[in-house]
């Protein structure tokens, strides 16, 4: 059971579907297919385990009808000898057939997982912003491990007793047909039964989950909104509602458990008149073989006392299979349901692959240029207009605007997260859909605002992992934009694990940390989405130089909430609504006491006093930890 | 994990089997059941002894009719009968399960915020769900097995004892080595199943950090390392699942042969008594069919261990709720106050969130109450009073504890004494069923149920009807918007009904609050995301309904604001500017601040 993430399947009713589906069985066979050797060696195991467990009851008869009625002590030994092994080459048989089965169950499963995996990492970034990230969890989890355990227990234990069934029948029937169509006459009014029964169990099954998903949508519901059930006293009235809804969920489950346990002694009862009728039927042979009578029915020969055993012991062997027939059932109808779910995910289109003709960009001088790119995330919410720009390499631009103004959505654009309605971008001269995205990735190196730490140590979280980034580039980065200082005090330095989140870290250092990653990546376009929490004055210091090396040779676009940010780039876009307004330097911008200069009240003029402080990047500082 | 005491655990088990006693006549009831039901079990084999060893002694097939007869007679009853058992036994289960849900659901509506605020709602939820499931297990299917399997050897082992004594003693013989090997297994598979738990959460949190952090995944076109990093964690997974099927696949084996091996020996000393004329052929097989009769019984005693197990950590958890404090109701220091003009003072008032009544700070005893050393004051010093029938706004930065200021009027916190005072009446000695009459509030967040417009709006008077649902709505300038929609008043709210807007929520929450026609209003930042037109339009509305009532206001737009009788700011938790609009402004403080660049907000929104 996973325990993270079963929050997500409160509110789902989920539909009861069937418990076994050809097409989504198909389906998944694609995934059991590659380990058919192992499927083999199950197949050929299913009848072994079955058919010693059926010869069993015959050693005994044997043991009964040559030594015990006839009084011959003589080979008893052999024949508890024979039963003896016969018990142990059934244990052996069965335990490999279980291994196998669940080998295979879990080769596939992890073949699954990892193409999920695989499938979501290339998925587009709408589907995340489509879909709770705790959905996507219970998928990759949660419904798994639903199929999971339709493998473990389940399936094998249905289709072996489907085999150990027929199996049973078809002895008992060379055994002595006359007998066996005796026993099995009660059959055909136990299976009647049982197909009543599952359909009431199943209406009552629906009802029952229908009636936990009121429960819990309610009280979900109802802790979410404690505070206004309070703050409108509305207590008594909705214990009543509750009290009423937890009772229906308790008739739906009484009424299922009258059907349960009714199922469950039927079967014991069917199995037991079967035996009654055995022994009815069977007097009569066993009488005219002792006593050598006339038989009722006209058959010829009689049998012995040793055949009564065997249909006895068989009948048992027949029927417990059905008595938690009810368990396997549901097994299957919830890895059915999950297997849906999971191929829906599978069925999501991922990315635009890249043009078989791709691009490469070996030596990318960083000129960018955005052509009347107009972008929408939903149809008919335009959040750009018509927007062009041009960024020259090496090149520093900040971008400024209000909220809303469309100026994040820039950034998912260039490095292709998303792709423009109409317009075009241009990555030296070459229109970003006709690069490799991953390669286009690779040269715009961002920084967003909310720093994302992987679980992991420090040089992790710069490197990512990224061999090809040596040791000591990670160092030299972190020395570079002012992370080293604090690192180096961490007990572990570079060492040091960072809690999930980075929760050890302060907001401030998790920034520098970023810009290590960024310039160890040494990206030759740098897009910055300058945070906006607020750090103490030193750190914000240290951010400001970082900020400034980090820029340095690169074409950049900021986000700008830095006053010195902006005082330290060469242009100016001002974007507003959607649409370039005003482009220029500080100066010229306060000028025209336009948009910008209205931008600059709001944001950047209580910066003033700061910027005061430290108008010039102090030496001092690019040394890091002294 | 385990921060539970045993004393904890004491009171755990004492309020289970309290819950469990309320039933025990359906639970003897089920007892008597189930020994009826296990008597017929043995009578059985025992008819079929009789049958096979008349048949032996040369009786006609014709005076075997009556043990079949007999054989079909107990079918049928202990059909009944086992069903009887299981019925009585299941239900009651049920039952407690009814019971304690509905005893949890009043128990958490009388829990106040400071316990909502320290308690993540999936945690409460999996309470509810998965604990208490295993709670009803134990007490239905759980105890029913617990008390059927010793019957069932007891009555199983007396009837073969009858038969041959030493036989049974020989049969028993594998049955020391089963529970051994039971135990070692269980073990093991304990191992096993925590080995796979920890790789399966490792799985989770891998994949859980790779989708929060696909941003950064795409940005630096990691996607290929991500793979690799996940196929290793998945490979681990892998083996820790197939070192537990090497386990679990061992267990069927084991549990079918031990039944196996009894009627291995039963087959090789009772096969010699058979042949020395000590025991009957018939004996011989009911011997073995008694055998096979344990089979069940024990084989489900595993299933029975970890039900136990499951139900009894369920019943902790489930306790820890149960001992939750409710810090806010009526005590010895309500006096029977029924109707409030609406005057409110504050008084020296220092409020600091308090701690420790929350679930994941230990076992949810200590109550809360004065702010304790080293917290932080979210208010300070905050002396205010508004006269019944004036409107006071309050203004400041997120975060500077407006809202807290307001929620405390409703006694939403544990506030100590003398420091918040309704018509001069301190907050305790007001009932609280009183309290929220008379206030109305609107939170910021608008909470909407899924429930019709209608019954949303009567939320607080759920027995009025439309006209007066629609006057409020109109008032809330939101009524057009319902006419438009659908199904009108009766159109659902949320997953499964309409969508509506943040500005339409809002409205709608303003609605349910003004039909409370309470003595206190207070509408915090509830208008924010309803344009300014919309916004002035209900404002002049709500003038004329606010007239004698007492209004507080707290927003961000300075228009909202700027003709209350009182104006606060505040600034870190304290009040640091008091005022009307024209003396504030004059002041040149933040407020004046706020009113500028308001100002340029709007010519720039005008842009």
């Amino acid at each position: 059971m996973a325990a993270r993430a079963q929050h997500d399947g409160f509110h789902e009713e989920e539909a009861l579907g069937k418990a076994y589906d050809t097409r989504l069985m198909r389906r998944l066979w694609g995934y059991i297919a590659p380990h058919r050797k192992t499927v083999w060696i199950s197949v050929a195991l299913l009848p072994l385990v079955q058919g010693i467990e059926i010869f069993q009851p015959l050693i005994v008869k044997y043991g009964i009808d040559h030594n015990l009625s006839q009084g011959r002590l003589q080979g008893l030994a052999w024949v508890a000898l024979a039963f003896a092994g016969s018990v142990l080459a059934h244990g052996i048989v069965q335990y490999l057939y279980l291994y196998v089965m669940n080998l295979t169950g879990q080769r596939a499963m992890r073949d699954l997982r990892i193409e999920i995996f695989s499938h979501v990492q290339r998925l587009p970034s709408r589907f995340f912003t489509q879909n709770p990230l705790g959905r996507v969890m219970t998928r990759m989890t949660n419904d798994i491990e639903n199929l999971n355990e339709m493998f473990s227990s389940g399936l094998v234990a249905l289709v072996g007793d489907f085999v150990k069934m027929i199996g049973i029948v078809a002895i008992m029937v060379s055994v002595n047909l006359s007998l066996a169509l005796v026993t099995f006459s009660i059959v055909p009014v136990l299976f009647a039964l049982a197909w009543i029964f599952r359909m009431r169990v199943r209406g009552a099954f629906r009802e029952i989950r229908v009636r936990i998903a009121r429960i819990n949508a309610y009280l979900q519901e109802s802790l979410s909104g404690m505070k206004i059930v309070q703050l409108f006293a509305r207590e008594n009235r909705n214990m009543e509602d509750f009290r009423r809804i937890n009772g229906e969920y308790r008739d739906a489950n009484i009424r299922s458990i009258r059907y349960d346990a009714l199922l469950f002694s039927v079967v014991e009862a069917a199995g037991r008149l079967a035996i009654a009728l055995v022994v009815w039927y069977g007097a009569g042979l066993v009488y005219a073989h002792l006593h050598g009578g006339k038989v009722p029915g006209g058959v010829t020969a009689g049998i012995t006392i040793g055949t009564l055993y065997v249909f006895i012991d068989w009948i048992g062997k027949f029927f417990e299979p059905i008595r938690d027939l009810s368990a396997k059932y549901s097994i299957m109808q919830s890895a059915m349901a999950s297997c849906e779910r999971i191929f829906e995910i599978l069925d999501e289109p991922p990315e635009r692959p890249d043009a078989p003709d791709a691009r490469r960009l070996d030596r990318v001088r960083g000129e960018i240029e955005f052509r009347n790119v107009s972008f929408a995330y939903n149809d008919g919410d335009e959040i750009l207009h018509d927007v062009s720009f041009r960024v020259a390499p090496g090149e520093k631009v900040a971008i400024v605007g209000h909220t809303g103004a469309g100026k994040t959505t820039i950034i998912k654009l260039l490095s292709r997260l998303y792709e423009p309605q109409r317009g075009e971008i241009w990555l030296d001269g070459v229109d970003v859909r006709d690069l490799r995205a991953r390669e286009l990735r690779r040269h715009v190196g961002v920084v967003l605002q909310d720093v994302f730490i992987f679980s992991g140590d420090v040089d992790y979280n710069i490197r990512l992992g990224d061999d090809a980034i040596p040791e000591e580039r990670a160092r030299e980065a972190a020395r570079h934009v002012n992370a080293d200082r604090f690192v180096r005090r961490l007990p572990a330095g570079y060492h040091e694990e960072i809690r999930e989140g980075g929760g050890n870290l302060s907001a401030g250092q998790r920034q520098l940390l970023s810009f290590a990653r960024a310039l160890a990546h040494d990206p030759p376009i740098l897009v910055l989405d300058e945070a906006t929490s607020s750090v103490d004055t030193d750190t914000e210091l240290l951010i400001r130089d970082a900020v400034r090396k980090l820029m340095r040779g690169r074409s950049s676009i900021v986000i700008a909430h830095r006053l010195s940010t902006i005082r330290d780039v060469d242009r100016i876009i001002v974007l507003h609504k959607g649409r370039v307004r005003e482009e220029g330097t500080h100066a010229e911008l306060m000028a025209r006491r336009g948009i910008y200069f209205k931008l600059y009240e709001l944001q950047y003029r209580d910066q003033e006093p700061l910027v005061d402080l430290a108008p010039a990047p102090g030496p001092a500082m690019g040394g890091g930890g002294r | 994990m385990s921060y539970y005491t045993p004393e904890s655990m004491a009171r755990a088990r004492r309020r289970l089997t309290g819950y469990a006693l309320r039933y025990r006549r359906r639970y003897l009831v089920g007892l008597v059941f189930l020994l009826l039901t296990n008597f017929l079990n043995i009578s059985f084999p025992w008819l079929f002894k009789d049958a096979v060893d008349g048949l032996r002694a040369g009786r006609r097939p014709r005076e075997i009719g009556i043990y079949v007869l007999c054989m079909i007679a107990i079918a049928i009853v202990a059909m009944v009968f086992r069903t009887a058992s299981r019925v009585t036994v299941f239900n009651a289960g049920r039952d407690v399960e009814y019971d304690m849900r509905n005893d949890l659901f009043a128990h958490l509506q009388r829990l106040p915020r400071s316990f909502y605020g320290r308690t993540r709602t999936g945690d409460v939820m999996s309470r509810l769900t998965n604990d208490l499931t295993g709670v009803r297990l134990l007490l239905g299917p759980g105890i029913l097995n617990i008390v059927n399997t010793p019957i069932s050897y007891g009555m199983t082992l007396f009837a073969m004892s009858l038969i041959d004594p030493t036989l049974m003693l020989w049969s028993l013989l594998p049955f020391p080595l089963f529970f051994f090997m039971a135990r070692r297994f269980g073990r093991s598979l304990h191992d096993h199943t925590l080995r796979t738990q920890q790789e399966l959460a490792n799985l989770s949190s891998m994949i859980q950090e790779n989708l929060a952090g696909q941003s950064v995944v795409r940005a630096y076109a990691r996607e290929a390392w991500e793979i690799l990093k996940f196929s290793r964690v998945n490979e681990r997974y892998y083996h820790a699942n197939l070192g537990l099927a090497r386990v679990s696949s061992l267990m069927m084996p084991v549990i079918t042969t031990v039944p196996s091996l009894g009627l291995l020996i039963v087959l090789f000393v009772g096969g010699r008594q058979v042949i020395a004329g000590d025991l009957s052929l018939g004996g011989f097989i009911s011997f073995t069919l008694y055998v096979f009769q344990l089979t069940w019984p024990t084989f489900i005693l595993g299933w029975v261990m970890s039900m136990v197990q499951r139900g009894q950590a369920g019943m902790n958890r489930l306790n820890e709720l149960f001992e939750a404090v409710p810090t806010i109701r009526d005590d010895t220091r309500t006096r029977p106050i029924e109707r409030l003009e609406g005057a409110i003072a504050f008084r020296d008032l220092d409020f600091a969130f308090p701690n420790g009544n929350g679930l994941a700070a230990g076992d949810g005893r200590s109550a809360a109450g004065a702010p304790g050393g080293g917290v932080r004051l979210v208010l300070r010093g905050v002396n205010l009073d508004v006269p019944a029938g004036t409107t006071l706004a309050i203004v400041g930065h997120t975060g500077s504890g407006k809202s807290t200021l307001v929620s405390l009027i409703p006694h939403l916190y544990e506030v100590p004494e003398g420091q918040i005072l309704l018509d001069g009446y301190d907050i305790h000695e007001i009932p609280l069923a009183t309290l929220r009459r008379q206030i109305a509030f609107a939170p910021q967040e608008a909470f909407l149920f899924s429930l019709s417009v209608r019954d949303n709006i009567r939320y607080g008077r759920p027995d009025v009807g439309d006209d007066v649902v629609e006057r409020a709505a109109a008032m809330a300038g939101v009524l057009g918007d319902i006419q438009d929609f659908p199904q009108g008043l009766d159109t659902l709210v949320g997953e499964r009904g309409i969508t509506l807007s943040g500005g339409q929520r809002q409205r709608v929450a303003l609605a349910r609050a003004l039909l409370l026609e309470p003595r206190i209003l207070i509408l915090d930042d509830s208008l924010s995301s309803v344009d300014t037109q919309t916004e002035e339009h209900i404002l002049g509305h709500l003038q004329d309904m606010a007239q004698g009532r007492t209004l507080i206001l707290i927003s961000h737009r300075i228009s909202t604001v700027q003709d209350s009788d009182q104006i606060v700011v505040v600034e870190d938790g304290e009040i640091a500017e008091r005022g009307r609009h024209a003396e504030l402004i004059a002041t040149g403080g933040i407020y004046a601040a706020m009113y500028r660049e308001q100002q340029v907000r709007e010519s720039l929104e005008a842009e």
